[in-house]
This record gives C-alpha cells, sequence and structure tokens, in this order.
C-alpha cells in the first residue's frame, strides 16, 4: 500500500529533475530503472513516519566540531605546479573550464 | 626465517623482532610482497600495489636501526591502506572512475600516522564505489572475492581491506566504517574490524562520504594488533574539526584487563530481526556463553528504536554524500568529459564517472533535502536519530557493553544481492547504530557456518559496543572472548601462513 502510493509521487520525470539538481544526466532507461527502485527505499523509509517526533530535537553530536580559527602562521605551501598537477585541464597556469559567460 | 613463517607472526610479534633485529624490515617485506601477485590473482583486493615504495620504506627502518634510532611500534609492519585514504604520490581512487589519474599531492593523516609508526605500505585496496557498499560489488573494477569461498563476496565497503590481511598479504590494514564498512567485512572474512569512537582518529586525508558517521579503523588477526593499531592512530589533529582532544589510553594494556563483573548487555527483540540467520543466532549465544563463563554480567537491555536504524541511516548518509560528491565535477582533478557548456560538462563527467550505487545515493539524498521533502525526511531521520542515540545511553546505565551479531547473514554468493539495493542496506542492521550515536564499535570472529550443501563453511563476527571512547573495555571484552576461543586462529582454505 505505501510503496504503491509512492511510486505514484515519484515518477521518472521526478528522478529527472533531481538528476538536474544533483548535475547527473540520466538516460531515460536509468531514470525509470531508479524510478522502481526509490520506490522500493521509500518505501522502507516510511517507517519513520510512525515514530512520534512532536517533542525531539534534531540530532546533535554530544561534542560540536571547534570551529574557532587557526593561528595566524605561515604553514606548508605547494607551488602552483603542484596545486595544479592533477586538474585535467590547464591553460598559462590555470584551471581551464568551458566558457560560462558571454563577451 | 621462512616466509610462512613470518606471515604467520602476528603485527606486533613481527615489529618485536624487527626492532631487537632478529627479521630486517627488508625480509619481512620481501616476505608479502612475495603473496602479492597470488592472492591478487586469486582474490583481487589490491587497487595499487606498491611494491617499490614498500621496499624503500623498509630499507629505511633497518637503515634507522643501524644508527642505532628507536625505531616505532610499528616497525617493518607491512600494512594495506583501504583507497579512501590520501596517499602522497600513490593513485588514489575511492573506488571510482570519476578518481581515475588522480595522484595526490599531499599525505593523509592516516597514511602519515602508520608511517611515523614503522608500518612500509604494501599498497592500496578495492573498496565499493566512495564506500558505498556491502559486498565490494559497487564497483567500475573487478568485484573483491572471499578467501574463505572464492565464489562469495568479502563483505564491504573496505572488502579489499579485509581480504587482504585475511588471505596474509598484510599484517594490518585500514578502512573506514560510515555504516558498517569495517565491520562488516571483517565479521564476513574472519577478523578484528574495530570502529572507533567518531572522531578518536583523524578524518585528514579520507575522502568524505556522510561526515558525521565516517570513522577510520584497522583490520587484524587478533584484538592485540587492532590495539596496537589504534594506539598508533589515535589522538587530536587540528586539520579535522571533529577529531576529540582527548587522551590516548594504554589499549594494549586493555586487553589484560579482567571482565570479571563486567555487565554485558544485549537486547533480546534485536535478535527478533526475520532477516536473522539462525547460524548467527546459535553462534551470538555460544559467544555470549563465552564471556558469561569469563565472568561477566549478562543482562537484558531495550534498544526500543534500533530497527529504524537502517531507515534513519540510508536518509541520512544519502543527505550528506549528495551534499559531499558535489565536488567531483571535472574542474580540479580526476576525470573529466569534455563538452562545449559548463553545466554540460558536470553532467557528463558525473554521469560517466559514477556508478549506479552513487547516483542512486546522490538523487535520494537530494530528494530528502529538497525543501518540500526536508521536513519529512531528513529532519525526521535527524530527530529519529537522536532517539536512538538516547536509547544507547540508557541502555549504559544498565550495563557496561552491549552485545549484537554483526552481520544477520554470514558471506553470500557475488550477484545474490546485487540487483536488489534495499535487501543489500539490510546487512548493516546490527551496525549503523554505532554510527549514528558516535560510538566505537568492534566486530571479533565468532565461529563458522556449518559447511551445506548450499553453502561453505563460512565466518560470522560477534560485535561488542561501548560508550564514547570505551575502546579500552572493549578491547578487554575482546580479548577475553579470544583466550577462550579459537576461531581467530583458524585460516582460510589453501592459505597456509
Amino acid at each position: 500500500m505505501i510503496v504503491s502510493l509512492i511510486v505514484s509521487l515519484v515518477t521518472a520525470k521526478e528522478v529527472m529533475e533531481l538528476a538536474h539538481l544533483s548535475r547527473l544526466s540520466l538516460s531515460p532507461a536509468e531514470a525509470t530503472r531508479m524510478c522502481g527502485q526509490f520506490a522500493h527505499i521509500l518505501g522502507y523509509i516510511e517507517m519513520l513516519r510512525a515514530v512520534d517526533v512532536r517533542t525531539t530535537e534534531e540530532y546533535l553530536s554530544q561534542r560540536q566540531p571547534d570551529s574557532s580559527l587557526r593561528e595566524d602562521q605561515v604553514g606548508p605551501m605547494y607551488t602552483s605546479q603542484c596545486a595544479l598537477s592533477a586538474v585535467p585541464q590547464r591553460r598559462d597556469g590555470m584551471v581551464e573550464v568551458p566558457k560560462f559567460k558571454e563577451d | 626465517m621462512e616466509t610462512s613463517q613470518i606471515v604467520a607472526l602476528t603485527a606486533r610479534e613481527l615489529a618485536v623482532r624487527v626492532r631487537d633485529g632478529s627479521i630486517t624490515a627488508r625480509r619481512a617485506a620481501d616476505a608479502y610482497l612475495s603473496r602479492v601477485d597470488a592472492v591478487q590473482r586469486a582474490f583481487g583486493p589490491f587497487a595499487h600495489a606498491t611494491p617499490d615504495r614498500c621496499r624503500a620504506q623498509a630499507d629505511a627502518i633497518d637503515q634507522a636501526r643501524a644508527r642505532g634510532e628507536t625505531l616505532g611500534p610499528l616497525a617493518g609492519v607491512p600494512v594495506g591502506l583501504k583507497n579512501i585514504f590520501v596517499t602522497q604520490g600513490v593513485p588514489t581512487t575511492c573506488g571510482s572512475k570519476i578518481l581515475s589519474g588522480w595522484t595526490p599531492q599531499y599525505e593523509g593523516a592516516q597514511a602519515a600516522c602508520l608511517r611515523q609508526a614503522g608500518a612500509v605500505l604494501v599498497g592500496k585496496l578495492a573498496m565499493d564505489e566512495f564506500a558505498m557498499g556491502s559486498s565490494n560489488e559497487n564497483t567500475p573494477f573487478e568485484p573483491v572475492r572471499n578467501p574463505w569461498a572464492r565464489d562469495h563476496v568479502p563483505g564491504g565497503s573496505s572488502g579489499g581491506s579485509a581480504v587482504v590481511v585475511s588471505a596474509r598479504a598484510a599484517a594490518l590494514s585500514l578502512g573506514s566504517d560510515t555504516g558498517g564498512s569495517i565491520r562488516q567485512p571483517a565479521s564476513l572474512c574472519g577478523l578484528v574490524g574495530l570502529k572507533p569512537t567518531y572522531g578518536r582518529v583523524s578524518r585528514f586525508g579520507m575522502i568524505a562520504f556522510a561526515s558525521s558517521l565516517d570513522q577510520a579503523g584497522p583490520f587484524a588477526r587478533d584484538t592485540r594488533d587492532a590495539a596496537l593499531a589504534l594506539s598508533v592512530l589515535a589522538g587530536h589533529d587540528p586539520r579535522d574539526a571533529t577529531s576529540l582532544n582527548a587522551p590516548v589510553p594504554d589499549y594494549l594494556g586493555a586487553c589484560e584487563t579482567p571482565i570479571k563483573g563486567l555487565r554485558v548487555g544485549y537486547d533480546p527483540d534485536g535478535l527478533n530481526h526475520e532477516g536473522l540467520d539462525p547460524e548467527v543466532r546459535r553462534a551470538f549465544e555460544v559467544s555470549l556463553r563465552v564471556l558469561r563463563e569469563r565472568g561477566a554480567e549478562i543482562v537484558e537491555v531495550a534498544l526500543p528504536h534500533a530497527h529504524l536504524g537502517v531507515a534513519t541511516y540510508y536518509v541520512l548518509c544519502a543527505a550528506e554524500a549528495a551534499s559531499n560528491l558535489a565536488r567531483y565535477d571535472g574542474v580540479r582533478y580526476g576525470r573529466r568529459q569534455p563538452q562545449p557548456s559548463l553545466d554540460g560538462m558536470y553532467a557528463a563527467t558525473r554521469e560517466a564517472g559514477f556508478g549506479e550505487e552513487v547516483k542512486r545515493r546522490i538523487l535520494l539524498g537530494t530528494y530528502v533535502l529538497r525543501a518540500s521533502s526536508y521536513e519529512e525526511y531528513y529532519g525526521r531521520a535527524m530527530k529519529v536519530r537522536t532517539l536512538i542515540a538516547s536509547d544507547y545511553r540508557a541502555a549504559f546505565e544498565c550495563c557496561d557493553l552491549l552485545v549484537t551479531p554483526t552481520s544477520p547473514f554470514p558471506s553470500f554468493r557475488i550477484g545474490e544481492k546485487v540487483s536488489d539495493p534495499l535487501a543489500m542496506y539490510l546487512s548493516d542492521i546490527y551496525t549503523v547504530g554505532a554510527n549514528l550515536a558516535g560510538l566505537p564499535a568492534i566486530s571479533i570472529p565468532g565461529g563458522f557456518s556449518q559447511a551445506a550443501t548450499d553453502r561453505p563453511r563460512l565466518p560470522i563476527g560477534f560485535q561488542l559496543l561501548g560508550p564514547r571512547l570505551a575502546e579500552p573495555r572493549l578491547f578487554a571484552a575482546a580479548a577475553a572472548h579470544e583466550a577462550d576461543t579459537s576461531w581467530h586462529l583458524e585460516r582460510p582454505p589453501g592459505i597456509k601462513a
């Protein structure tokens, strides 16, 4: 019952929209396959709805990450050549990407 | 000393012999390296073997000894690293095509800790892509095979890390555990696998999957080797904002602590899970008896929200993965799929670079984080996480440790669960709780299934969980269990050492 309800909610079109938000270019066949798997997984996740969480706060780790600033000291540095060495496409010592702004 | 004798030593025995000069680090490295090709052909655990680096590091250890320098606690111990750990100058793909060709310019904290302790690197190890999986089948490369049965999975996501230790191609290895990825493969391969307290081991240089859950930890053949490894890895690292600034206790010494009077809790309802294999349940009851006979007091506790763990975990880890994996866009590192437009390049790169399970979790994460479903899914899961963590806090007022099976079933055949993601997710039913609550947990050998016509004799794991930073208590109980059992001494068929 729950699964069939979710199937009607998550359509292949919606999976394609999620793919767009996620910067993934799924094929229609992949989107259809994912749609079926989503129904199955979200159907299982539905069990969380049965839990009364009206008076429960969202989880906070017992120790929150330290957000203080580091000392302002010179540390190890990479040369630009080293820093750029893993970049798939470089030009004139910079990262090269397709044009994204009109002249 | 023969190769088989060297690789039969525990990591701590080997380090002692390297320090006292009865074995050179080079001889130890060569002994392990002589096994790499055969182990790789049989089980495929290596993503990238590093024999030259291993020999060079071993020679440096021997030279340091010759100069009279004090050697580290892992002097000359050959180790493997899951390919999620960044290693300077060694390709690091995190099991994904999207990072193919990436050779990091820096060394992560985990590789540095091991190196500074004298360990030598045998290689980088295969894994489920971006640590998403329980079988090592979510990979664009060859799946890893279980040394106990070649047509069975080693577990995941740290499958390669389990296999190198099980097949004696490394004395120790390191994995990462987001929902059980150290403990479940340790269970399926007959090893000890430890997920330390969240923040106990630095995550600097460990590629992020779900940052509120991820933690690094060791695989070892026995409890004391795991304790030795943690003593090297634990400690504060200002480069990881979640790293705990807490003293590092004597973990090896803790293994000698008697457990008489220790209150060991278990949740009877947790054993009513319909997917629990009867042989795993039987083995669990035997391990409970072992602890009782060592003087532990067995008590029943209630974890009323534990059955919600997998659903909670998959909402949260998918949300965090969708965020963490946004950085893989083909611009700064890894693979790029050229396209005329920037948006087109991002999408084509990610489409070609990520495998199906990774895409599924990114899409699921994007779904649960959308403004229209945030409260319904992510917000609700974060509240249920609070309830799960509260259950553990309440349970630890009645007991000192909790025990469960590690995995509801022993290893399964390659391909058996691959078409049903949800069935695979349920592998984690006993392990995700420790990640959700940030607790330490260890899986230790807890018996074997009986050989039958439809499955071979396979290892079964037994899990112990403790309150935050209670690793010494886990080691004490695990060592006591080990003292009265011999499952940890068994070797996979055909592994002679």
